[in-house]
């Protein structure tokens, strides 16, 4: 600190003053000449004498009223043994691993599906507008219509022959909505085969092009998984956020 | 009590915090400036100073909840300062902090002056700079010494007595800004000065 006091008659900074008072000037003979000063000046005495009132109102000043007690509770301290944050908080991990698991199903099936067709597959195009379409509608219900045509599937095989690999997947009618879907296996597990035949409306699955039918099935089913994946995801990534946005 | 709390026992480290909220909560709330932070800071401070208890290295445990206080409260000016807007709608403009009342001195005149004189002098510590008013507010008013202020703030000891004399001189300027002040402030020194000579 600039222990410098002026010799023209000038008054002694606060700070310098202050630094005197509490006896934290390193040189001495600053202090001296503060002194000196201090005899001679009766406006720099004033300024001491207000500085030390000012460490004295500083010292007595009246300490805030605590408004509360600050005491912990054994439930601020406690570990927290649950992830605090409502479900979908402490699905996070679930619903990332779900959404990498439909990812990797995706995939598997469209690796699956390409070389299936690469090997017997050939002009199923014009399908595959109409398989889009259907796909859409069926957002919400899309894993439960994927189940119906599982159970539907296993009865068509002993109805009509299909090539080995088509098995996998049950082929259904695209113009098929997921409702009625689940009421024609319903019926299935009553009636059996009998059933499809009293009402071929229902579930034209005894058409003459197997193949397509089959590779219809296949794009259902990558539809439905493709959103899934992309439902997962988004929910993955915005339910945080809708949450941070609450709070 | 430290070494009990450490052991896990909360009663214990209540102890801790029955003795220093009121110093805590001091400090935090001249810092702020606004009960509210200076409440959230006082109760993060000991659940910080609770959860950290393995590594408290054996000092002064006023300095080391001070440092835990005062790191918190910059945390909050600087957020302050980050987004002003928002923080001068947070401040709360009614609302006064109420302050515990002094035993009377002896001369109930230079009482009621000091009195008046403390409402102005909390006023101008509020315009001090953070690092002026914290410099301030541990030597003056909690009665630190320099090494232990160093400790708490991180800075050398000249500069914390730099900032010290630097504020003083400074609360005396702002003081000297409003005329009532001044009087009260040369009323009282002349007062003490004459105490000093009798």
């Amino acid at each position: 600190m600039a222990e410098h006091v002026t010799e023209r008659g000038d008054h002694i900074p606060d700070e310098l003053l202050s630094a005197y008072l509490a006896g934290d000037l390193e040189d001495p003979a600053a202090a001296e000449r503060i002194e000196r000063h201090l005899a001679a000046c009766a406006r720099c005495r004033a300024a001491l004498g207000e500085l030390r009132a000012l460490r004295h109102l500083l010292r007595d000043l009246p300490a805030p009223a605590v408004p509360r007690s600050f005491a912990l509770t054994p439930d601020m301290v406690r570990p927290a043994k649950v992830v605090a944050g409502p479900w979908f908080v402490r699905f996070q991990p679930a619903l990332r691993w779900a959404s990498a698991v439909a990812a990797l199903l995706l995939v598997l099936v469209l690796t699956a599906d390409l070389l299936v067709h690469q090997t017997g597959g050939d002009g199923v195009a014009p399908e595959a507008s109409t398989m889009s379409t259907g796909g859409g509608g069926a957002t919400g219900v899309a894993p439960q219509a994927a189940e119906d045509r599982a159970t539907a599937g296993a009865a068509t095989d002993t109805a009509s022959p299909v090539p080995d690999a088509s098995a996998l997947e049950a082929p259904v009618s695209p113009t098929e909505s997921p409702l009625r879907a689940t009421e024609s296996s319903g019926a299935e597990s009553g009636g059996g085969g009998a059933a499809r035949v009293a009402d071929p409306a229902v579930e034209p699955v005894a058409a003459p092009e197997t193949g397509a039918e089959a590779s219809v099935g296949w794009r259902l089913v990558e539809a439905a998984l493709a959103l899934l994946v992309v439902g997962l995801l988004g929910a993955t990534l915005a339910l945080p956020r809708l949450h941070a946005r609450r709070r | 009590m430290i070494a009990a709390a450490r052991r896990g026992d909360l009663a214990a480290f209540n102890g801790l915090v029955a003795r220093y909220e009121r110093e805590v909560f001091a400090v935090a709330l001249r810092l702020l400036g606004d009960p509210h932070a200076a409440e959230d800071v006082t109760q993060e401070t000991f659940l910080r100073a609770h959860g950290a208890l393995e590594q408290f290295d054996g000092g002064s445990v006023r300095a080391w909840l001070l440092r835990i206080a005062t790191n918190r409260s910059y945390d909050v000016l600087r957020y302050r300062r980050r987004r002003p807007a928002e923080s001068l709608d947070a401040r709360p403009v009614e609302e006064e902090p109420t302050w515990s009342s002094q035993t009377a001195a002896v001369d109930p005149e230079g009482f009621a002056v000091r009195q008046a004189l403390s409402a102005h002098l909390e006023q101008a510590l509020a315009e001090l700079t953070a690092d002026q008013r914290l410099a301030v507010l541990l030597h003056d008013v909690h009665g630190y010494p320099y090494e232990e202020i160093a400790q708490i703030t991180g800075a050398s000891l000249g500069t914390v007595k730099s900032r010290i004399h630097r504020g003083r001189a400074r609360l005396r300027e702002l003081l000297h800004g409003d005329e009532r002040a001044r009087e009260l402030l040369g009323a009282i020194s002349r007062q003490q000065s004459g105490d000093e000579r009798a």
